[in-house]
């Protein structure tokens, strides 16, 4: 397991106590508000020290409250994504970019990565740029970079959309799905958006009131009704895997999901939203949140 | 070249920058120490600390003079380990300093602590999970972003020790050409009779030297305060 967590800790009146395992990929810690998501993540940075916690991430222990181990965040080489960006704003975006790789003595990787971080991440025009003249959008991709760039063995994002406005959403998302695909770095996602986490998850962890009610493989977890309390009131759907067959004249889009075949028509308009995760040649493979959209 | 002072008024000059200078340079590194104490940690004795900072704000200033006076005297131990490792400031300009510095420095501390104030701590915790150790945050994070702040401390520290008087003549007397800075000057002058002239040359002087340093601080403040801002 790349990532394996066991954390307790009372509150006054919330107790946590929270056990998971996350294979590589997208993992998706998601739940309600107070659900007890972001104090996870805190714990795993280093930043918030809990009653107990034993944390191994990419092979190292981080954590074993048990045994006395408690690395501090500087140590744990987490790189952590906040929802409000925290640039630091006397620093231009470049210099951002190489600051936790020059603390941890590999500023001449981070600058042999620079480019193709910059690239992935649509930020390469921005460089001699300061934060205080970014988008809120593009203030969370020079984030990400930040956090890549630093050597991280594993990066932790915290709602980074949740500051956003849709349309800088859906301008970050397809960065952060090249990002699951290329960085090769294990990521945590710590959400609440159902869209994001259809797109990006490869591995979700439901929370709810401090509790893990439901782990797994996306497809599996996201349709399960026990992950429902774990979801916005709304938000409950299926994930379904299918591939595009074509458009219909009518502005549908025939969809094949992958064993059965039965042949759903999905009508979330537009068809190429749904549809959006890239396509290999002759079929697109293609994850839709379904609601009331999907009907066989 | 130096036409416009006569060489006694240039010496009262070079005399007041040079304390000025000193003053800060000696001031600085407590009233960073103890701005960002009081700006950030919890401690016991913190209410006794923070009086015991603005104490020379509140004393009057002869005060002050009197009790360096009785800590640094030529009588005093701390004055004779000084005088015994060839730092002697008892009547000297370097006591001047020492003087002005200290009534300079809540002053700082002040202005210093609303700067650090405002630095938000959540760009110290990122730094953090970037790996920079406590230090590294303070010097490359807390202290730039509280440079205009620091800008602002720095200059108002000069400006009360080029002014200040009570306690410097109370330290380190009124020597000429050793501590009789500018403010000294004018009262000698205002003593003697006929002596209205030479002060208002060194008033008008001490007028051009103040407005210099606000407006070169306003300059330098603007500008840090636009590289922080991150525009």
């Amino acid at each position: 397991m790349t990532l394996s967590v066991t954390i307790r800790h009372r509150f006054a009146g919330f107790a946590l106590d929270v056990a998971f395992d996350a294979p590589g990929g997208v993992t998706a810690l998601i739940g309600r508000s107070g659900a007890g998501k972001t104090t996870v993540a805190h714990v795993i940075a280093g930043l918030m020290r809990p009653d107990m916690a034993t944390i191994t991430a990419a092979g190292a222990t981080l954590a074993d409250t048990q045994a006395g181990l408690w690395l501090s965040p500087q140590a744990r080489r987490i790189g952590y994504v906040f929802q409000d960006a925290r640039l630091f704003p006397h620093l231009s975006v470049r210099q951002n970019l190489v600051y936790g790789a020059r603390r941890r003595a590999r500023l001449p990787q981070a600058e042999a990565e620079l480019g193709a971080v910059a690239e992935m991440l649509g930020i390469a025009a921005l460089l001699s740029r300061r934060p205080g003249a970014l988008s809120g959008g593009e203030a969370q991709r020079v984030a990400i970079g930040r956090a890549l760039l630093s050597g991280a063995r594993m990066l932790v994002l915290d709602e980074p959309l949740a500051a956003l406005d849709p349309a800088r959403r859906a301008e970050i998302l397809p960065h952060l799905e090249r990002l699951r695909d290329e960085a090769r770095v294990p990521i945590l996602y710590v959400s609440h958006a159902m869209e994001e986490v259809a797109r990006l998850a490869t591995t979700v962890v439901a929370l709810d009131r401090g509790r893990v009610v439901a782990q797994g493989a996306a497809a599996a977890v996201l349709s399960d009704p026990v992950a429902v309390p774990a979801l916005d009131p709304g938000a409950a759907g299926a994930l379904i895997e299918a591939v595009v067959m074509g458009q219909d004249a009518d502005g549908l889009t025939r969809l094949a999901a992958a064993g059965a075949r039965s042949s759903c028509r999905a009508s979330t308009p537009p068809p190429a939203r749904a549809c959006g995760c890239g396509s290999r040649r002759r079929m697109s493979w293609c994850r839709a949140t379904a609601r009331s959209a999907c009907r066989r | 070249m130096l036409a416009p002072l006569t060489q006694a008024e240039w010496a009262v000059l070079t005399l007041s920058m040079q304390v000025g200078v000193l003053a800060v340079a000696l001031t600085l590194p407590p009233a960073i120490l103890a701005a960002y104490a009081l700006a950030r940690w919890q401690f016991p004795g913190k209410a006794l600390v923070n009086g015991l900072v603005h104490l020379p704000l509140v004393l009057p200033p002869v005060v002050t003079g009197f009790l360096l006076l009785i800590v640094f005297g030529p009588q005093a131990p701390l004055g004779r380990a000084l005088d015994a490792i060839g730092l002697p400031i008892a009547f000297r300009w370097s006591g001047a300093a020492v003087a002005a510095g200290v009534m300079a420095f809540p002053l700082m501390v002040r202005a210093l602590r609303l700067s650090f104030e405002a630095v938000d701590p959540k760009l110290e915790q990122a730094a953090a999970t970037l790996g920079a150790s406590r230090p590294v945050i303070w010097l490359t994070v807390t202290l730039p972003l509280a440079l205009p702040g620091l800008i602002a401390g720095v200059i108002l520290g000069f400006a009360k020790a080029l002014g200040e008087f009570g306690a410097t003549i109370t330290f380190v007397s009124n020597i000429p050409g050793e501590t009789r800075t500018l403010p000294l000057a004018i009262y000698s002058f205002l003593q003697l009779p006929g002596g209205e002239a030479a002060a208002m040359r060194l008033v008008i002087l001490a007028v051009i030297v103040s407005m210099g340093a606000l407006l070169i601080s306003e300059w330098v403040a603007m500008r840090a305060a636009r590289r922080v801002a991150g525009a």
